[in-house]
């Protein structure tokens, strides 16, 4: 967080108005290389469209988002994709297409390079659906396969940036457990910054270097993980009381 | 592992250019002046039957492999951007549009000849894929219901304006205009070849350097987007590209309805979603196809000729109320 002219994502003061309602307003926060931060707070409270505005995705009215030392709005969709990879809600693909050729989609201008396909496949262990339609995947198995295509869309660049909106929605305990490991293991070895949003603090608490609690399209509160995801921050984000129990878990 | 390599491509793409190029032999013989298929192939032709080859079927034969493949990759890749397997040039109407812009060419600008007509359907197209597209972005064309909506829409839309500029034109202009309706592959000559041949082939090669950003809107344009493509600039040329092709073949041939549904859909379960080679295989599948239906339009009430447009909504028909009743399981709201 101190050097702010280094990081690899800057944000400063972002607000985005959507006819005249103001979905985000005031949001700054620095990413370095190799943090993992967690975004949560209630429906609505303007998660999808920051991560939706970090993607290039949202007009955003005031504030500025750098990458480096560039503004996000000097680079084009393809400067973008070469070191920032975005899952989010997508329509179902409405076409046969096996799980091979949604990954190799994830460098669309560029021959596919079967190795570095088949070892994104096969980090999420989906190496035995390359061949199969998706439309026939469940969609947590879908949803590794979307995890893989951005796996290739960054191949082995260092210093990237993965956005991620609710990874682990739908998915059962192992799961879970697997792609939240997934994503700390590759945001370590890489040294990718990697944002997600999440409803349940125990994700957060189970990978995220930092935690950004949001209401009504504001920053509530900001800073390392342990500090902020505390009784007391999550109920006034909520707006009701949240207390901390046992869990199940996987292992 | 080859990924792709499993789905034989290349030899399937092969096989389909040797199946063509015997059903253009074939179609070469046959007519209202027979010429035999030993003689066709041998090259021992007397002098009417080479003047009958060189100046009526050769150009026919063309005429039908570029419509077909014409309407087909179109199909496909307008399949693609409204990201439903259910479009087609035909069902969307840019066909009727192009025709109403050939009329209103005909009737206001000049009672001219084939030349003069197709900047009008060119016209005509161009303002219909961009409406449609228009139209999409804010209805959500992944809906079967909306796409199968605009089409009607715009059918009717281009029927009535046709209906109007009939009841206006002279009679000349109607002769002109009625004869340039009915549309065959037939009395297609050479220089409409040569420059029919030139724009589908620059459209079509617009469209194939495309093929991978194309098929990555499969994902949503957002997430496309976020992949590199210029979601923006893609759908502007790729819009351009489709009304070219259909208007410069609708403008000399009229429609040949459901090619541009069934080539695609032929070529994707033989080549499952290489991007590249569905759009060739395509090309392959919709001329193989209108000339197959060119040799029965042209053999079965012979020496009477039938319209092709009918001969392949005939096939086409049954593929589309299957694609339909698929799509209730497949395809829009469905979730993984």
């Amino acid at each position: 967080m101190s050097k702010f002219s280094a990081a690899l994502l800057q944000v400063r003061n972002l607000a985005v108005h959507a006819k005249k309602v103001c979905l985000l307003d005031d949001i700054t926060f620095a990413l370095n290389p190799g943090d993992i931060l967690a975004i949560l707070g209630a429906n609505g409270a303007g998660k999808s469209t920051l991560l939706a505005a970090l993607a290039g995705n949202q007009r955003y009215s005031s504030g500025s988002i750098d990458f480096g030392a560039a503004s996000i709005d000097q680079l084009t969709p393809a400067m973008l994709a070469e070191f920032r990879a975005v899952n989010s809600v997508e329509p179902p693909v409405s076409f046969l297409m096996t799980s091979a050729e949604v990954v190799a989609l994830g460098r669309p201008f560029m021959a596919v390079d079967d190795r570095a396909l088949l070892g994104a496949l096969s980090e999420v262990h989906a190496t035995q659906w390359a061949l199969r339609d998706v439309g026939t995947l469940s969609s947590g198995e879908y949803l590794r396969v979307q995890l893989a295509r951005s796996r290739y869309q960054l191949g082995d660049r260092r210093d990237c940036l993965w956005l991620l909106d609710e990874p682990c929605a739908h998915l059962d305990l192992p799961q879970r457990q697997f792609v939240l490991s997934h994503l700390h293991r590759l945001a370590k070895a890489r040294d990718w910054a990697i944002v997600f949003t999440t409803h349940d603090p125990a994700e957060a608490e189970a990978i995220a270097d930092y935690v950004m609690l949001m209401a009504a399209g504001k920053m509530q509160a900001y800073g390392a993980t342990g500090t902020v995801l505390t009784q007391n921050n999550l109920s006034d984000c909520y707006g009701a009381p949240i207390v901390r129990k046992h869990a199940w878990v996987a292992a | 592992m080859r990924i792709f390599a499993g789905k034989g491509f290349a030899q399937i793409f092969f096989v389909m250019l040797v199946v063509l190029v015997i059903a253009m032999i074939v179609s070469m013989a046959f007519g209202t002046y027979p010429i035999s298929l030993a003689n066709l192939v041998s090259g021992a032709l007397d002098a009417t039957e080479s003047q009958v080859l060189t100046e009526l079927r050769i150009p026919r034969v063309l005429t039908a492999c570029i419509a077909g493949g014409a309407f087909a990759i179109t199909g496909a890749a307008l399949q693609s951007m409204f990201r439903n397997p259910l479009a087609d040039p035909g069902l969307l109407g840019v066909p009727a549009a192009a025709g109403l812009g050939a009329a209103v060419a005909i009737v206001f600008f000049a009672n001219a000849s084939a030349y003069a007509v197709w900047p009008g359907a060119l016209i005509g197209a161009v303002c219909a894929v961009v409406a449609l597209i228009a139209f999409a972005q804010r209805g959500g064309a992944d809906s079967t219901a909306t796409l199968l909506l605009l089409g009607i829409a715009m059918n009717a839309a281009c029927g009535a304006g046709l209906a109007l500029i009939t009841s206006l034109a002279t009679e000349s202009q109607l002769r002109t205009l009625s004869f340039w309706m009915l549309g065959s592959f037939a009395n297609v000559a050479w220089p409409v070849v040569i420059s029919m041949t030139v724009c589908c082939a620059i459209a079509a090669m617009v469209l194939l350097r495309d093929a991978n950003a194309l098929a990555a809107l499969a994902f949503g344009e957002r997430t496309a987007r976020t992949l590199g493509v210029n979601v923006r600039a893609l759908r502007a040329r790729s819009a351009i590209a489709c009304a070219v092709l259909i208007a410069v073949v609708t403008a000399f041939c009229g429609n040949v309805a459901f090619v541009g549904l069934a080539a695609p859909h032929l070529a994707r379960m033989l080549v499952g979603a290489h991007p590249r080679g569905v759009l060739w295989l395509s090309i392959l599948i919709g001329a193989l196809l209108s000339v197959l239906a060119d040799i029965v339009a042209r053999s079965i009430a012979a020496p009477a000729e039938l319209p092709v447009g009918a001969i392949t909504s005939i096939i086409g028909v049954p593929l589309l109320v299957l694609l339909i009743l698929r799509a209730g399981h497949r395809g829009a709201g469905a979730p993984h």
